[in-house]
């Protein structure tokens, strides 16, 4: 995975994810968010289309995010992932219903 | 027919799954007129899915630092049976996540595996942790 950070406006950050958000991954990812949310960006979108797998740890990584983004009085917006062995994990805990996720970057900074 | 492979005891190596499921099970894993037929590539993911989380339990609550994992599959015609032990602690089974507006954000894992299997269970004998995983091969 590598992490790339992208700032559309002073107000949406973007952090683009690739390959595996596994256990190994999540730790980072937890920090990058956490970083942006102390530095008062609560407007943050991850940005998971070229993920290949999601498990348990990456999806923590991202709810936790999500939470105290929401809590901050914004939000952890999702581009959802292309590939079915990333989009699973979502799906069976029902968490493709309590993320905002996004076709592609442009409607996912829609609306905020 | 059965599979092994032994991994150490670290997230990092869990990333070999795919190939070895791929390998071993998958598309153009088995040969013709043998008993057991190969599985599709969204079988496997889901798999590869409950192996890895079960085996990430085992590395983040049993204490398996510098120790391995082994990982068995045995295919019969109607259920795919995962098996993986480890000589860590006795397993203490974290609580399942709670769906809905209001998450968790702990013990997605064995939920998760719940969901993809149709049979887990838990057995430790002689100081070894034994789990296994059960997929009907024969539901759609």
């Amino acid at each position: 995975m590598a992490l790339r950070i992208g700032k559309k406006d002073v107000a949406v950050e973007t952090i683009t994810v690739t390959g595996r958000l596994d256990a190994v991954q999540a730790a980072p990812l937890r920090t990058t968010v956490g970083d942006h949310l102390n530095q008062g960006s609560n407007r943050l979108i991850v940005d998971l289309s070229a993920v290949e797998f999601v498990d348990s740890a990456g999806l923590a990584a991202l709810v936790i995010g999500m939470k105290r983004a929401r809590l901050n009085g914004g939000d952890l917006r999702l581009v959802a992932p292309g590939h079915p062995d990333a989009r699973r994990v979502f799906a069976l805990t029902k968490f493709d219903d309590v993320f905002v996720m996004a076709d592609d970057l442009e409607l996912a900074n829609k609306g905020w | 027919m059965s599979h092994t492979l032994v991994l150490p005891a670290e997230h990092l190596e869990l990333r070999r799954l795919r190939s070895w499921l791929e390998k071993s099970i998958g598309p153009s894993a088995h040969a013709e007129g043998e008993s057991v037929g190969p599985l599709d590539l969204d079988l496997i993911g889901k798999i590869e899915l409950a192996i890895h989380e079960v085996a990430t339990n085992i590395i983040d609550h049993a204490d398996t630092s510098g120790q391995n994992i082994s990982i068995e599959i045995h295919q019969s015609p109607l259920v795919l049976r995962v098996e993986l032990r480890d000589h860590g602690k006795l397993a203490a089974l974290p609580l399942p996540g709670e769906l809905g507006a209001h998450p968790r954000v702990r013990g997605y894992g064995m939920m998760i595996v719940e969901l993809l299997a149709s049979r887990v269970a838990y057995h430790r004998v002689d100081e070894v942790n034994v789990w296994s995983i059960e997929f009907d091969l024969t539901a759609s």
